[in-house]
C-alpha cells in the first residue's frame, strides 16, 4: 500500500518527467530575455514550416518542395487597375525587370527560404541580419520614424512589443513598379513576429498603399529556428552577369510573351 | 463597355497567381533567361568552376557522338546555398571530373543552361545545384489581383 511519502515521490517523478518533456525536442518553451520579452535571438529560416536543423528541414535540397508555397497571402493583392497593369507587364516580360536581378535589396516579406536570417536582440534595438544580398535591418524599439526620412529600398523600421508580439512599423520606401513587391512611396508595412514555441515564429505583415492598393491586405508565413546554421557572406555584385545578359535577351526579342 | 469591364476583370482577377509564382528569394527570373520546356541532360568533363555570387558557374566539355566537343556553361546556386546542401568548394567539383548535369536551356539557344542537379561519375553521388524551373517565370496563367 502506497504511503504518503511514496505518493509524493511518485507525484514528483511525474512532474519532473512532464517538465523534462516540455523542455526537450519540439516542445521547448519560448526563451525570454532578462526583461521578460520573448527572445528571438538565433538563426532562422523564413518561409518554412519544418522543424529541425537546416539539413533535416530541407532534406539536403536547400529549398522547400516545388509547388509548396511557404507564404500564405490574404487573398489576391487588391491592386488598383494601373498597378495591376504593371504586374501584368512584368508577367509578360517574364520578370526580367525584377530589381533583384540587379542586386537591389528587398524586404522579402514572408521570407525566402533559400537564405537564413539572424535576429540580434537588445531591449533598445533589434537587428535582423539577412544573408541574401547581405542586408541588415535596424529596428529601434519604442522609437519614432525620423522626420527627415529619405526614401529607401528597405524603408525605415521601428518596433515595439504588444504582449509577446514584436510589432515593426516600416515606412519611407522608394517607389518600385516592377518585380515581386510592386508599390509606391506611400507603401506602409506593419509586421508582427510572434514566437509561439521554441522552434517557430509566426509572421504576419499588413500592407497598405493608398496610391496602388484599394485596401490593406495581409500575408502570413512561419520562420523556423535552425540550430547550427551560420550566416555567410553573399556579395551579390561579385559576378552578376544577369543585367547585361537580360538586356541582350530583351533586344533579341526572346523574353516577352507573345 | 462589356469588353472594357472584361479586361478590367481579367486584370483584377489575375496578379495573385503571378505573385504566388514569383518567389522573392530567386536572384533573378528563371523564365527570363531559360526555357522550362527545354530540359537538357549532358555528360562531360568539367573545365572550370567559378565559385561566385550571385550564382556559381561551371563549364563542361561535352563530346557528341561524332567526337566533336561543345563547351557548355552551367549556372546554379550561390556558394552560401551550396555550402548548406553538401557542396565543398575545393572538393566537390574540380576540373577534370566527369559529371552529368540536368537543367534547362537558355532562351537564346546558346550552350548555356540553368543547372538543377549534378551527378558525379567517380562516386555516383547526386547533388542539387540550382533551383527548380519556373522561378520567376510566372507560369502560363496570367496574374490575378483582388478587389
Amino acid at each position: 500500500m502506497m504511503n504518503y511519502s511514496s505518493c509524493l515521490a511518485a507525484l514528483a517523478a511525474i512532474l519532473v518527467s512532464t517538465s523534462c518533456q516540455s523542455t526537450s525536442g519540439h516542445n521547448q518553451s519560448v526563451p525570454r530575455t532578462a526583461d521578460g520579452k520573448p527572445d528571438l535571438s538565433g538563426v532562422w529560416q523564413p518561409g518554412s514550416d519544418r522543424v529541425g536543423t537546416w539539413e533535416e528541414a530541407n532534406q539536403g535540397v536547400g529549398v522547400p518542395d516545388p509547388g509548396r508555397p511557404p507564404v500564405k497571402r490574404g487573398g489576391p493583392p487588391p491592386y488598383q487597375p494601373w498597378a495591376a497593369k504593371k504586374v501584368l507587364e512584368s508577367f509578360n516580360n517574364r520578370g526580367i525587370d525584377n530589381p533583384v536581378a540587379r542586386c537591389i535589396p528587398q524586404l522579402d516579406l514572408g521570407g525566402g527560404p533559400l537564405y537564413p536570417i539572424q535576429f540580434v536582440q537588445t531591449p533598445q534595438l533589434i537587428v535582423i541580419l539577412v544573408e541574401s544580398r547581405h542586408v541588415f535591418r535596424l529596428i529601434p524599439m519604442n522609437a519614432k520614424h525620423p522626420d527627415d526620412l529619405d526614401p529607401s529600398y528597405l524603408g525605415d523600421s521601428v518596433g515595439h512589443w504588444e504582449g509577446d508580439t514584436l510589432v515593426v512599423d516600416v515606412t519611407g520606401f522608394k517607389e518600385q513598379l516592377a518585380g515581386a513587391e510592386i508599390h509606391t512611396d506611400a507603401w506602409h508595412v506593419v509586421e508582427r513576429y510572434t514566437r509561439v514555441d521554441y522552434n517557430t515564429i509566426n509572421y504576419e505583415a499588413t500592407l497598405e498603399d493608398p496610391k496602388a492598393l484599394t485596401r490593406p491586405w495581409t500575408i502570413q508565413s512561419k520562420i523556423m529556428l535552425r540550430p547550427g546554421t551560420r550566416l555567410q557572406e553573399y556579395v551579390c555584385e561579385e559576378n552578376n552577369l544577369d543585367p547585361a545578359r537580360f538586356e541582350q535577351l530583351s533586344k533579341d526579342g526572346l523574353v516577352k510573351r507573345k | 463597355m462589356k469588353s472594357r469591364n472584361g479586361v478590367a476583370t481579367v486584370c483584377l482577377i489575375a496578379v495573385w497567381l503571378l505573385l504566388a509564382a514569383v518567389p522573392a528569394w530567386a536572384h533573378h527570373s528563371f523564365g527570363a533567361e531559360c526555357d522550362g520546356t527545354k530540359p537538357v541532360t549532358l555528360t562531360g568533363v568539367v573545365t572550370e568552376v567559378q565559385w561566385t555570387n550571385p550564382h556559381f558557374y561551371f563549364f563542361v566539355d561535352v563530346k557528341n557522338k561524332n567526337g566533336a566537343v561543345a563547351h557548355w556553361k552551367f549556372e546554379g546556386y550561390p556558394p552560401t546555398v551550396l555550402n548548406r546542401i553538401g557542396w565543398k568548394r575545393n572538393e566537390t567539383m574540380r576540373p577534370g571530373d566527369t559529371v552529368t548535369v540536368f537543367g534547362w536551356r537558355a532562351r537564346d539557344g546558346s550552350n548555356w543552361a540553368h543547372s538543377r542537379e549534378v551527378t558525379f561519375a567517380n562516386t555516383g553521388k547526386k547533388l542539387q545545384s540550382g533551383p527548380p524551373a519556373g522561378n520567376g517565370d510566372g507560369g502560363s496563367t496570367p496574374p490575378a489581383v483582388g478587389r
